[in-house]
């Protein structure tokens, strides 16, 4: 009720649509009985919505349903996804600008100077700054480290100095190293985090751009001469200053002379190939695959007795099947693709635990063994060297096969109890074998504290 | 005689009488308005056309209503549904489908009264011709719904007047008001769908329906008839 005593506008307006309870309802009417102008507003309501109600709809164009409009929805991408993902890409473009500003350089750590070792700040140095020079004297070698990016050998008579230039926006951050080899030989690995990173090692006449590899560097003033040797990868190798190069691949050798072009690239002879082999055990850190040491080529090595076998004794079948197999896997390893290794490893697993003939199983053995050390799976790889020495003591390889034992027992395992136990029975049952040298190089490290105490 | 339209219309309560087809509207798929903006939002052009044609009838008058003007609802409409399928990415199902158009046309009318300052006064000639040319002016879809009611040309003419005249008033009447008119008398949707469609209480409803009517009535001249 109004303040007047009549209905409001609203409750008449409800009562209209009947969405007055009952007992409104009841008391609405009740009044209305007795209220004409009341009465006569519910007309007026009602004949306003009677006038609404009668209201004719509107008809569309009938051509429309016949053919109506054709809509096409536009599908895009939510936008709180699109936001995020422009926030992930700004903030990891803001987290690389951050990296790109922590200090630059990482010192080079001297891993092992054996004989003498002058430095601008003299001997006894355990890490080299950047813009520092080393020069070794003979004997002996120089092994150094830039942590995780690369390992050098200083071979004596070796004058080097190295910097670290201005890091890479982007990859982080990777470090732009140069080393500047005066004069002697230096040989050079990467390492595992190489990846994005620059390796320029120049010489007086020459400058070499490496790409994760394997290689040695040898500078002779005297004859104005810079020599490549790469082992594995590939180099840029340049005359100083000059754009003008060719690339130096696996395998192969340059000699740049004074501003000369380098020369045509030429094989590696088998002594060149065993020298640089020592690039596998710089720190003593070989490659597992390695079994002693060697690289890529010392598998491909320990390979060589098996594909002699089978081209002396027609295995049509086995021959190609393991000649591919093998092609594929030493690409594999020098390319580092893990998966593509593990696969391959794993047929050629398959196939040589059938032969037993000691011609073709024992070089096979050796070098399945070694690749499933290079993929991490040491006791198998192991299982394949303790195959060869019980069933073929008398082999050829059987020597090396022990020397793998003390290596991975020493590397792998961490167990020099072990390792000392193989490297001694190299030693008394194989005198005469070329590992004897590797052995008696273990005990004798092994031997000096046991001295001391 | 005249059919009413309330007859034609059906109760809308709840949910799933959004998408129960009109006679017109049988051919539709029967899927529900929440299946069809699904498919929709999955890229199916047929299923915006078969929203289009369960809606299109419902805003088309609602717009005019609102207008009073034919052409200017019609492009509405259309734009109406292009900013469905403009805003099918960002739709969430959170109310109904067809309150969601709906409150799109409504925003489009409001915007349009606000930038075009005027427009039922020029509407109002336009759509609601005099009866010497009416025939002329409104083309043949009222021609249509004149041969549907089967009136006579007498009867006709009368209730063209009547419409003329309760549209004009119509117009006159403050747009808070107004849609609640159309919505809930003209399209007769239930208190509690109207309060959906324009996002306020049931109670603002009826408080707005309410003086709505009074308006209309005063302005019809209903409240000077004697008591």
């Amino acid at each position: 009720m109004s303040l007047w005593g009549h209905s409001s506008s609203e409750t008449l307006s409800r009562m209209l649509d009947e969405m007055l309870d009952v007992k409104e309802q009841a008391a609405t009417r009740k009044h209305l009985a007795t209220c004409l102008e009341c009465e006569h507003r519910l007309r007026a309501a009602a004949k306003v919505k009677q006038a609404l109600g009668s209201m004719p709809p509107l008809e569309g164009n009938p051509l429309e349903m016949l053919q109506p409009p054709v809509f096409v929805p536009i599908i895009r991408p939510a936008f709180p996804l699109l936001g995020f993902v422009i926030g992930l890409i700004a903030g990891l473009v803001l987290l690389a600008g951050f990296l790109s500003l922590r200090p630059m350089h990482t010192p080079m750590k001297i891993i092992s100077a054996p004989t003498a070792l002058i430095a601008s700040e003299g001997p006894g140095k355990t890490e080299l700054e950047p813009g520092e020079a080393v020069n070794t004297l003979v004997p002996g070698d120089v092994d150094l480290e830039i942590p995780h990016q690369v390992l050098l050998r200083l071979k004596p008579g070796t004058t080097m100095s190295w910097e670290e230039r201005n890091r890479a926006w982007l990859f982080g951050g990777r470090p732009n190293i140069v080393l500047n080899v005066m004069r002697g030989e230096v040989l050079a690995r990467t390492q595992d985090r190489f990846w994005g990173s620059h390796l320029a090692i120049r010489t007086p006449t020459a400058i070499a751009m490496v790409k994760g590899t394997a290689l040695s560097v040898k500078v002779e003033p005297d004859q104005d001469a810079t020599t490549l040797k790469v082992l594995a990868g590939q180099v840029f190798f340049s005359p100083y200053l000059d754009k003008v190069g060719m690339n130096v691949r696996s395998g192969q050798t340059s000699q740049i002379q004074g501003k000369r072009l380098p020369s045509p690239a030429q094989a590696l002879s088998p002594a060149e190939r065993k020298q640089l082999l020592d690039t596998y055990r710089i720190g003593l850190d070989p490659t597992a695959a390695l079994v002693v040491g060697g690289g890529p080529e010392r598998v491909e090595e320990l390979l060589q007795p098996a594909l002699l076998f089978l081209s002396f004794n027609h295995h049509p079948g086995l021959q190609p099947f393991i000649r591919n197999l093998v092609e594929e896997l030493n690409a594999a390893l020098l390319e580092g693709g893990l998966s593509s290794q593990v696969n391959r490893v794993q047929a050629l697993e398959v196939a040589v635990v059938g032969i037993s003939d000691p011609g073709l199983a024992v070089p096979l053995r050796m070098y399945v063994g070694a690749c499933e050390i290079s993929l991490g799976k040491v006791l198998r790889g192991r299982s394949h060297f303790h195959w060869v020495m019980d069933r073929n003591p008398q082999h050829p390889q059987a020597s090396l096969a022990l020397a793998a034992l003390g290596v991975t027992a020493e590397k792998q395992l961490h167990n020099p109890e072990l390792a000392q136990a193989a490297f001694q029975q190299l030693l008394s049952q194989y005198p005469r074998s070329p590992e004897v040298s590797l052995a008696r190089e273990f005990l004798s490290r092994y031997s000096r504290p046991s001295r001391g105490n | 005689m005249m059919t009413n339209p309330r007859e034609e219309k059906r109760p809308f309560s709840g949910y799933s009488k959004w998408s129960e087809p009109t006679p017109v509207e049988s051919e539709a798929p029967p899927e529900s308005d929440a299946q069809l903006m699904r498919m929709a939002q999955q890229g199916d052009s047929q299923a915006i056309t078969a929203l289009y044609m369960r809606y299109r009838r419902k805003v088309l008058n609602y717009l005019y209503r609102l207008t009073g003007n034919r052409h200017v609802a019609e492009e509405m409409t259309q734009e109406t549904f292009l900013r469905v399928v403009k805003h099918l990415p960002s739709y969430r199902p959170t109310g109904s489908v067809g309150g969601w158009i709906f409150r799109i046309a409504k925003n489009l009318a409001l915007n349009s009264f606000r930038d075009r300052k005027g427009i039922q006064e020029l509407s109002l000639e336009e759509s609601l011709p005099s009866q010497n040319s009416d025939e002329e002016k409104d083309g043949p879809h009222r021609a249509e719904v004149i041969a549907d009611c089967k009136d006579s040309p007498q009867e006709a003419a009368g209730h063209r007047e009547v419409e003329r005249e309760v549209q004009g008033a119509l117009l006159k009447v403050a747009p808070v008001f107004r849609e609640v008119l159309i919505l809930c008398d003209i399209q007769g949707y239930a208190y509690r769908e109207a309060a959906e469609i324009l996002q306020c209480s049931i109670n603002t409803v009826a408080s707005r329906l309410a003086r709505g009517r009074a308006k209309l009535a005063e302005l019809l001249g209903y409240l000077k008839e004697e008591i």
